[in-house]
């Protein structure tokens, strides 16, 4: 094969087999790696006495304050939507307030010092409540639209309200650590950083 | 006497019981006939019904408490003629699905009025609370439920049943609102209930509950429980305690003899005429009681 001092090589592609066997151990790596990633950030496993997602919190586990302010945010969110319902939008927490719509209205016997915010961008909205006391929890009515034209198929349930206009929203009440109000809105509350979705009635 | 004629026919209907029902349009859908388990549901049926073709039957007497009723051939036939019924469904009215069964009713429509309420558990035992009724936060939630409830049920009359449940809601906040304004100067804020069916309204006016006398509901206590409560009474300093309309006099006495409590009645809302405004004036004089027994009366 030698022709002077030229040297030819010739390459042969690698086995069908060994390429498989590449591929799939290239696959492995990304989804080990992912699956670390994912696990960081999220509830590792459900309970299944109670019907519940590790990054959610039954009602009847929260103390008496944390459920009459459950109580309170659930009629809160309920008028929000007929809010949207009627006007298209999501209204402004001294609207809510002027009517005494709970929690966004004065409340007299809220010993923790709740102020209310909301912040929205396009698609998602909050309502936060964010305590003076630092060792109680702030509560989130977190409300998220889809996109324009994006027809959601899913049935009602506590976390999907339809409007009157067809829309379907994905909506929650979730407790976390958060301390000040955010400059934009937070549609994922990350079970890793506190946050968890409260349940009224379990499944 | 001509003008005291015409006065008569000017406003002798005008009492809300007596207004006329609105006629339905002859393509109209046919009248809704809901049906109601308990008084409250009867109220806030009603009031989200209100200028609707919608008529609320009460299912029980309106004397007889659904804790102490026995099904009669009567009141199952009622059953037979409605559209939808207004349930507890949690257990303060279980005799309601053998009636339905039994009225042969198959189409009837069952609104569980209790199906998105967060549950509180009961004093004793393992079980839910029942009472949800007696609260203004489970009332305004749980009309607007069986507003939307009825709605798809007559999609024509949606909007309107909405916004009287939206009417309703600002009617009972402004009540509860006005009560919450007084209690946050409350000087007590721990009590004691004869009757387990006050936890909702409690928590919602930021009372803690320091324990209920009864074992369950409708039962006397026991001689021994009787003396366990004194003892709790005593030794938490607790000042006063609510007591229900029908709690034997004879055992409040005891709990009045024994300890340094005072008693104040609440209404379970459970027994009297079926009117649309019964929950609302009732739960009213409630706030008032609370007010005087934790605000006036301390100080």
């Amino acid at each position: 094969m030698r022709q002077g001092g030229v040297r030819t090589v010739s390459i042969q592609p690698p086995s069908v087999q060994r390429e498989t066997k590449a591929v799939a151990l290239a696959l492995l790596q990304i989804a080990v790696g992912s699956a670390i990633a994912i696990n960081a950030s999220r509830p590792s496993k459900a309970d299944p006495a109670s019907g519940l997602q590790a990054d959610e919190i039954g009602f009847g586990k929260l103390d008496a304050d944390d459920q009459r302010l459950f109580r309170a945010a659930q009629e809160g969110l309920t008028e929000l939507e007929d809010a949207r319902n009627a006007t298209g939008g999501w209204p402004a927490i001294a609207t809510l307030a002027t009517r005494g719509v709970p929690p966004f209205a004065v409340d007299p016997i809220d010993r923790y010092g709740y102020r209310w915010t909301k912040v929205s961008d396009k698609l998602v909205t909050n309502y936060l409540g964010i305590p003076d006391d630092a060792a109680r929890s702030t509560f989130v009515i977190g409300v998220v639209e889809p996109e324009p034209g994006a027809a959601e198929v899913v049935d009602e349930d506590d976390t999907h309200h339809k409007l009157t206009d067809g829309t379907m929203i994905h909506v929650g009440i979730y407790r976390g650590p958060l301390r000040a109000v955010p400059a934009t809105p937070i549609s994922q509350f990350p079970y890793g950083e506190g946050w968890r979705r409260i349940v009224g009635v379990s499944r | 006497m001509k003008l005291f004629l015409l006065l008569i026919l000017l406003f002798g209907c005008s009492s809300k019981g007596d207004q006329p029902q609105p006629k339905p349009e002859p393509d109209a859908a046919p009248r809704l006939r809901v049906g109601v388990t308990l008084h409250p549901y009867f109220s806030w049926t009603s009031n989200v019904a209100t200028g609707l073709d919608i008529e609320v039957v009460a299912v029980l007497p309106g004397e007889v408490d659904a804790g102490n009723y026995q099904p009669s051939p009567e009141d199952i036939a009622k059953l037979a003629k409605l559209d939808a019924i207004v349930i507890n469904g949690i257990g303060h009215d279980d005799f309601i699905r053998d009636m339905i069964k039994a009225s042969g009713n198959t189409t009837l429509v069952v609104i569980e009025a209790n199906a998105a309420t967060p549950l509180l558990p009961s004093a004793h035992g393992a079980a839910k609370n029942s009472h949800t009724f007696i609260s203004f936060t489970n009332a305004i939630q749980q009309s607007r439920q069986i507003a939307a409830r009825l709605g798809d049920l007559r999609p024509a009359l949606a909007a309107k049943l909405k916004a009287n449940a939206s009417a309703y809601a600002d009617k009972l906040r402004a009540i509860q609102s006005a009560a919450a304004k007084q209690l946050a100067a409350a000087k007590i804020k721990r009590v004691v209930t004869v009757h387990d069916g006050y936890s909702y309204l409690l928590q919602e006016l930021g009372i803690e509950l320091a324990g209920v006398v009864q074992p369950a509901h409708g039962l006397i206590p026991s001689a021994k429980e009787l003396a366990d409560m004194i003892e709790l009474i005593a030794k938490e300093k607790i000042r006063v305690v609510l007591t229900e309309e029908d709690f034997p006099d004879k055992l409040l006495a005891t709990l009045k003899e024994a300890t340094a409590a005072k008693v104040y009645v609440i209404s379970h809302v459970a027994t009297g005429a079926y009117t649309p405004d019964k929950f609302e004036r009732e739960m009213e004089v409630n706030a008032k009681a609370l007010v005087t027994a934790l605000v006036t009366d301390p100080s």
